[in-house]
């Protein structure tokens, strides 16, 4: 029995069989001062994997990975898809409480951890085993047989990796995904759109644990056999700007808030990068940011619209047709279609719910059957939660139909902010909702103060203050307006696209 | 009403920016190297536009980048 085909739909052996065939000593990944050749990152895959197995993980058994960006982290990936496990990776920057719904939620057999997430304060412990894992590939798992594993045999259905993305309410969605949805994108994204090929370099400033950064940094380049470079820490200029200099990528990815940062980081009038091309997605991307970086670096910024259900970018503009402000083109493979409130398509230049259909769509969200039928559809239409209009086959955005927010590229769930800003003594009720600041929207507080209280800089800065040390910085508020009273409904249901600025 | 890098730097205060980073602050230099993260850009450019009246557009507040650049504009729209 041949191991490849057998595993030919894993998702594992997919990525890794083409190149460790082709160029197994080409550098797949470079992190820091470690360069990992394709035929040690299929070392470490095996180690992993030799390990989950030794564990008593399964097919479909779910491993949490917990781990900052660098090769250990794709290895686990890969690792854990190739004996048929889910993996599950998550971010390295929650509290311990989100931690524990995400384990209690995913129940996984194991979790992987970086040093940094485990001595999280109070990091559940007592949910599953947790292995503690550094940066570097070399050496690691000595105990484990580095042997070739069969891939385990992959169906259609069975899944592969599972994400969470913020729900409305504030508690994360498990959103699976099967072994080829990445595929489908890395080869209809990736390939027909970006031209992606082995003779990349990639680097990207969003994390392995976002759905786009999983696709720019680990599905992507192995799918076309490139190198990538992982950056373990926060995308700050000062950072991201010495590795392009150093790595010299080809395709840089990132979110627009970083952009508008690399933009402030550079006092002269040109910035000269090394890249062919520069993607955007994860927020509207402001036109003035599109025109600016060409202006500075002379690169094109493509603008994409994807989603943690349907995998990565099913909207993106192509390389040497931008249209600054604009989302662009349906990515091919995928259909679109903008509809009212009542389900009818709207006409041209109209604003519509935004509905995708296409491969690599998440077959449904996890233990959420009601969420899974109000927004994946029979007829495979996926509902994005998105305003947009479309205009010459360009589609552009142009809000929510819910009351979630995203900055950063990372979404806000306005409960959870209203609700630890009603802890602040002053603050009688609240609502939070986005307004826009330099094109981008941030999360403004509208607050009704308890008598007593009076409104102004002082109590601002105050309530800044107390937000900052409850809530991560992209979800506190920017803006604190005081009123008398919030929009309502006839039952006292906050409005809070009546607040949208 | 007063528009100096002083003026300025008390506005950074009143939006409850880090005291000591504002204390230190070169006009000259550039802001994100002093300290300025992607929450005290826009927070500071709208409490500017507020304070004084006046409306920073996307492109122009994209080249503020310095303390000075934030004077300059406002004189330029005095």
């Amino acid at each position: 029995m041949n191991g490849a085909s057998i595993g030919s739909h894993n998702l594992a052996a997919r990525l890794l069989l083409p190149n460790l065939a082709r160029h197994p000593e080409k550098i797949a990944y470079c992190c820091a001062e470690e360069l990992v050749s394709y035929r040690q990152l299929a070392a470490g895959t095996y180690r992993f994997a030799a390990l989950m197995r030794a564990r008593g993980i399964g097919p479909g058994d779910r491993v949490l990975l917990a781990l900052v960006d660098s090769p250990v982290f794709v290895a686990a990936f890969l690792g854990a898809t190739l004996i048929g496990a889910v993996a599950v990776p998550v971010s390295t920057a929650l509290n311990a409480e989100t931690y524990d719904y995400l384990l209690a939620d995913c129940d996984p057999g194991m979790i992987l951890a970086s040093p940094s997430v485990a001595a999280i304060e109070g990091f559940p412990r007592d949910r599953a085993e947790i292995q503690i894992f550094g940066e570097q590939l070399a050496g690691i798992l000595p105990g484990m047989a580095e042997a070739p594993l069969e891939a385990a045999p992959a169906g259609r259905d069975d899944l592969a990796y599972m994400l969470y993305t913020s729900g409305s309410t504030g508690r994360p969605k498990g959103v699976p995904h099967r072994h080829g949805d990445l595929v489908e994108a890395a080869e209809r994204y990736a390939v027909q759109v970006l031209g992606m090929a082995d003779n990349d370099r990639v680097l990207s400033a969003s994390k392995l644990y976002f759905a786009y950064g999983l696709g720019n940094s680990l599905a992507f380049p192995l799918y076309v056999g490139a190198t990538a470079a992982l950056h373990p820490g926060p995308p700050l200029p000062g950072q991201l700007l010495p590795l392009m200099e150093q790595f010299r990528p080809t395709l840089f990815f990132s979110v627009p808030t970083v952009y508008g940062q690399i933009i402030r980081s550079v006092g002269e009038e040109r910035l000269h990068l090394p890249m062919r091309l520069c993607v955007s997605a994860g927020e509207a991307l402001p036109a003035a940011i599109v025109e600016e970086w060409r202006r500075l670096t002379g690169l094109e910024l493509l603008d994409g619209i994807g989603s943690t259900e349907m995998a990565h970018i099913f909207i993106s503009n192509r390389p040497g047709e931008v249209t600054p402000g604009s989302a662009g083109r349906p990515v091919p493979g995928y259909e679109i279609r903008l509809v009212d409130d009542g389900g009818t398509p709207v006409a041209a230049d109209v604003a519509g719910n935004l509905l995708v259909r296409g491969p690599g769509a998440a077959p449904c969200y996890w233990n959420r059957p009601e969420k899974t039928a109000e927004t994946m559809l029979a007829d495979g239409f996926v509902r994005t939660g998105d305003v947009f209009i479309e205009q010459n086959g360009r589609y552009w955005h142009r809000g929510r139909s819910d009351d979630m927010l995203k900055a950063g590229g990372q979404w806000i769930s306005p409960v959870m902010v209203e609700e630890a800003l009603r802890t602040h003594p002053a603050v009688a009720d609240c609502a939070v909702a986005a307004c826009r600041i330099g094109g981008l929207e941030r999360p403004a507080a509208h607050v009704i103060l308890r008598p007593g209280s009076s409104p102004g800089r002082p109590l601002e800065r105050e309530l800044r203050t107390f937000m900052a040390a409850r809530l991560a910085d992209y979800m506190c508020p920017l803006v604190y307006r005081f009123i008398d009273d919030l929009p309502r409904t006839p039952t006292g249901k906050v409005q809070r696209f009546k607040l949208k600025q | 009403m007063a528009r100096g890098s002083d003026d300025l730097k008390a506005l950074m205060l009143a939006i409850g920016l880090d005291q000591e980073m504002v204390a230190a602050l070169d006009p000259e230099r550039l802001l994100i190297d002093q300290g300025f993260d992607s929450v005290d850009f826009p927070a500071f450019a709208l409490a500017v536009e507020e304070r004084y009246g006046v409306t920073i557009s996307e492109v122009e507040a994209l080249r503020l980048k310095t303390l000075a650049d934030f004077e300059r504009c406002l004189k330029g729209k005095a």
